[in-house]
């Protein structure tokens, strides 16, 4: 029978490897969603082209999105998302941790993660 | 998926450098915590020897919050609180309280030690007088 810190560091390697073996199976989306960034700073210098990629390591998947901070309408996110060629529908978010209850998630048509607009505002009071 | 080999693909190493941060955080966590986990096989052998005539087996536990390690002294027998607390006096320990943890489990809370034991299916008074 192991020892109790035997034990623990066999759990904690074995998380280890878990997290890593995840991070290596998202590696093509990892890339992709990196690519997606830079390709929207490269397609305008407003905020709603401020498009950051954000990941977080579980055991067994990675969370992946594209979250944008600025304070942009959603109108104003689908025109970027679509100057740099895609294609946004309006959708619940699909990972916690990254939206907030007034975020606006956008699936993205032939990724599987989502853009996310982290604190939309409204036409009529960005106008105002 | 669409590809795109030319990226450097940043976010999958930085992904894996925190991982790497991670487990030694937690390693170190375990270095730090030697005393504790010491102290917790000490005193399950202790209690072991104190409950082998009811009957009563106790466990070390260690819960993984990374990058902290909580341990407890679990028995995962269907015992009265009462009886767990009598294995405790004849283990030459003292007790100083009982609370209730989620769930059914009762912790008794060592005089003198940080770690509880977790009665984890305590059987009820009024059972046992039924």
């Amino acid at each position: 029978m192991p020892t109790l810190k035997q034990d623990l560091i066999d759990r904690i390697i074995l998380d280890a490897a878990k997290h890593s073996a995840a991070v290596g199976a998202a590696a093509a989306d990892l890339e992709a969603v990196e690519a997606l960034a830079a390709r929207l700073h490269a397609t305008g210098s407003g905020p709603e082209h401020d498009w950051r990629p954000i990941a977080t390591p579980h055991p067994d998947y990675v969370s992946i999105a594209l979250l944008n901070y600025r304070l942009i309408t959603a109108e104003e996110a689908v025109a970027a998302l679509a100057a740099a060629g895609l294609e946004a529908t309006p959708a619940e978010p699909t990972r916690p941790g990254y939206a907030n209850d007034h975020s606006q998630a956008f699936d993205l048509a032939g990724y599987p993660f989502q853009a996310i607009v982290q604190n939309p505002v409204f036409p009529v009071l960005k106008a105002a | 998926m669409r590809k795109n080999p030319g990226n450097a693909n940043t976010l999958r190493k930085r992904l894996i450098q925190e991982v790497f941060a991670q487990t030694h955080a937690s390693l170190r966590e375990i270095d730090a915590a030697r005393p504790l986990i010491d102290d917790t096989e000490r005193l399950t052998g202790q209690l072991n020897a104190g409950g082998a005539e009811a009957g009563h087996h106790f466990e070390s536990r260690a819960l993984l919050l990374l990058p902290h390690v909580v341990f407890r002294i679990a028995i995962d027998q269907p015992v009265a609180v009462p009886d767990v607390l009598a294995s405790i006096l004849r283990a030459g320990l003292n007790y100083a309280e009982t609370y209730p943890l989620s769930g059914e489990s009762i912790a008794i809370k060592l005089v003198g030690h940080d770690i509880p034991v977790v009665v984890t299916q305590p059987i009820l008074d009024f059972l046992e007088v039924a």
